[in-house]
């Protein structure tokens, strides 16, 4: 009854309605470009004044990590002032896939199960909230190992995602929180895990930092790739000492997967062959947004602990 | 003869990701170091850790206590291979890069 009676209030706005119409892009620069011309910022009120969104999904067929964690971020933004989300326009099976990681609840604002989906090659979405740094990357390396790889190690994919979790706390000085998602693709043997903020921007933070060390500005895809030299950090909080980025380029490189960094517009992408390949995109990103492709072919095998005593050094 | 001290790490931190993680474990073995004890750091259950919580426990004890007494005082067990690599790797690359 509830329900009716709310699709009845807002009919009588249609027209002042925005609709978003959500594309499962290719582009990166089309999603990038599709991300800026509908956050909350660009919401014009006096063609929409009703706090209401539509998402309609009718061009898109598939959803990748992606595609998802920068939806919620973007989402949030306008929940965050005080809209409501509707989906609509969703073929069965594109309901039955965002239903699987509970993305009408997320729309709804109406809590969900954190730790489990029905399908299991999924993993919940997750806001990226400080006090679950601690809890969520082992917890996710435990949900594949026990899920789809018995015997099998996946700490390559809990040290990435502390590393870049952490990352958006120390660095991203965003106003909303960032979000991360991730899916195991069988087809493609791998593991695809996103983490998106629509924070400052790697680039946009080391040329602060540089400015305010009275340094020469750099182009903003030299500051991406710098933020991953060892040892390079902008001590946004003094215990950081620019080892984390270069940890998660590590794991990655040891198990021949693949890392795609997306910040201001600044793109990276770290080859299997250990090739980074450098472009300065036409948009600017919002934020910062890290796509690890893990190999799971590769996988290592859980290791026995050992118990004799060592010295560190 | 010194005193020797285990630390299960897992108990004593929850977790092995954040900062605040990390300084658990830090002030655990700055209590201990004070009290000249030996020190024995316990991975069972971890296989991961990230740089932040490298930087606030065992950074912060080498910053504090410089790294003849971390090297003279301080041992671990129960660990996988890849996780005494990870943390050799962390205390070389912090001797090297900030103790010359």
């Amino acid at each position: 009854m509830r329900k009716s009676k709310i699709s009845q209030h807002y009919k009588r706005y249609r027209g002042k309605i925005k609709t978003i119409i959500v594309i499962d892009f290719n582009s990166i620069e089309e999603h990038i470009k599709w991300i800026n011309n509908n956050r909350v910022s660009k919401h014009d009120f006096r063609l929409f004044p009703v706090k209401l969104i539509i998402l309609d999904f009718t061009l898109c067929l598939h959803l990748k990590p992606y595609h998802v964690a920068a939806l919620a971020c973007l989402i949030f933004e306008y929940q965050s002032q005080g809209f409501k989300v509707r989906i609509k326009n969703a073929s069965d099976e594109l309901i039955k896939y965002l239903n699987s990681f509970y993305f009408d609840k997320f729309c709804n604002n109406e809590k969900f199960d954190e730790y489990k989906c029905s399908d299991p090659k999924t993993f919940p979405l997750w806001r990226l909230e400080k006090s679950k740094i601690s809890i969520y990357p082992d917890l996710i390396k435990k949900y594949y190992e026990n899920n789809h790889f018995d015997g099998k190690s996946l700490f390559s994919l809990s040290i990435a995602l502390g590393e870049l979790m952490n990352n958006v706390f120390d660095h991203s000085d965003s106003k909303i929180p960032g979000y991360t998602f991730t899916q195991y693709n069988s087809k493609m043997n791998s593991i695809i895990t996103c983490v998106c903020d629509f924070g400052v921007g790697i680039p946009n933070k080391i040329n602060k930092y540089l400015k305010d060390k009275n340094e020469e500005r750099m182009e903003n895809i030299d500051a991406l790739a710098k933020a991953f030299e060892f040892s390079f950090s902008t001590y946004s909080i003094p215990h950081n000492r620019g080892f984390g980025l270069d940890n998660v380029l590590s794991n990655i490189n040891e198990l021949n997967s693949k890392m795609i960094v997306i910040s201001n517009n600044a793109l990276i992408i770290f080859h299997p062959d250990k090739i980074a390949k450098k472009i300065t995109l036409d948009n600017h990103f919002p934020g910062t947004i890290c796509v690890v492709t893990l190999d799971t072919n590769n996988l290592p095998v859980i290791e026995e602990e050992l118990t004799d005593e060592i010295l560190l050094l | 003869m010194k005193a020797s001290q285990k630390i299960f790490v897992k108990d004593l931190c929850g977790g092995t990701y954040t900062n605040v993680d990390g300084f658990s474990l830090f002030t655990q073995i700055d209590n201990l170091l004070s009290n000249k004890s030996e020190i024995l750091l316990s991975f069972t259950g971890i296989d991961s850790v990230s740089s932040s919580f490298l930087n606030s426990s065992i950074g912060s004890v080498i910053e504090k206590y410089g790294l003849e007494v971390f090297k003279n005082d301080i041992r671990i067990t129960n660990y996988t291979p890849t996780l005494a690599r990870i943390l050799k790797k962390y205390i070389d690359n912090l001797a090297y890069h900030c103790c010359g």
